[in-house]
């Protein structure tokens, strides 16, 4: 099993990426050793933050790349940083002001998904963390490795 | 695009049967049919996941929209899984509670 390591990736806000992102985060995982019955779940959570990320670059009109650091060994940590400009905030009200519009007029379908996403943040990483503010949001995801 | 949709009638109801992967860049193929059917009459809906290899949020929201638009009609939206690491998700986000989920497309339509 590899040592301490560090991946980056920036991201093209396009949602096609999304699933590139998702088989990264698997095969991180797998190497840095998260047990296999976890990595179903590194699957998701990475795949639904970096979703959330992009949606927000699109729906914001922000063409910068998201930004994705996996920092693996034992286990994996994953931090997706958007670009878009938020009120500071953390938790569930970070993932809310995440999810809206560029205006409280304006939530677009993904405000549908709303309440869905802490939860299945909290309920599939072992460690999470939501902060919004004025340089971006970033979520920071982490889980250990199998003994 | 990783995302295919099968529709068939049976009785009453529609079964949408969808195979690959339900996220992001796909849902809007899948929100699309269902508004479709609505708009077709259709108000009694099953969304068969069994052929689903994932499911994120924005996959969730498609089918809380589609039950919220069937129940505007007097329809109902069921969905067919038996794949514990879908189920699992539909449990962490409280959907259980919403969606009446079947173990067949059989189970599903009767009744």
């Amino acid at each position: 099993m590899p040592q301490v390591a560090q991946v980056h990736m920036d991201v093209v806000p396009d949602a096609a990426h999304v699933r590139v992102v998702r088989l990264v985060a698997v095969s991180l995982a797998r190497l840095h050793g998260v047990p296999e019955d976890v990595v179903e779940d590194v699957r998701l959570a990475v795949g639904e933050a970096c979703a959330r990320a992009v949606a927000a670059h699109r729906r914001h009109d922000v063409d910068q790349p998201v930004k994705l650091g996996f920092e693996g060994g034992p286990g994996l940590k994953v931090a997706v940083s958007d670009g878009v400009a938020l009120p500071e905030a953390s938790g569930d009200e970070a993932v809310r002001l995440l999810l809206a519009g560029p205006d409280d007029q304006s939530p677009d379908a993904d405000s549908e998904a709303a309440p869905a996403v802490m939860a299945l943040l909290e309920g599939l990483a072992e460690q999470v963390s939501v902060h919004t503010g004025h340089s971006g949001t970033r979520i920071v995801l982490g889980w250990g490795a199998g003994r | 695009m990783d995302l295919s949709l099968d529709t068939r009638n049976e009785g009453d109801w529609t079964v949408v049967a969808v195979r690959g992967e339900i996220d992001v860049y796909t849902a809007p193929k899948l929100r699309e049919a269902l508004v479709d059917l609505v708009n077709a009459g259709r108000y009694n809906l099953v969304v068969d996941v069994e052929r689903v290899d994932f499911l994120d949020s924005t996959g969730l929201g498609v089918l809380v929209g589609g039950l919220k638009r069937v129940r505007a009609n007097d329809g109902n939206l069921r969905v067919v899984c038996t794949q514990e690491r879908l189920l699992k998700i539909f449990r962490i986000t409280g959907l259980t509670k919403v969606f009446a989920i079947h173990d067949s497309v059989g189970s599903a339509t009767d009744g």
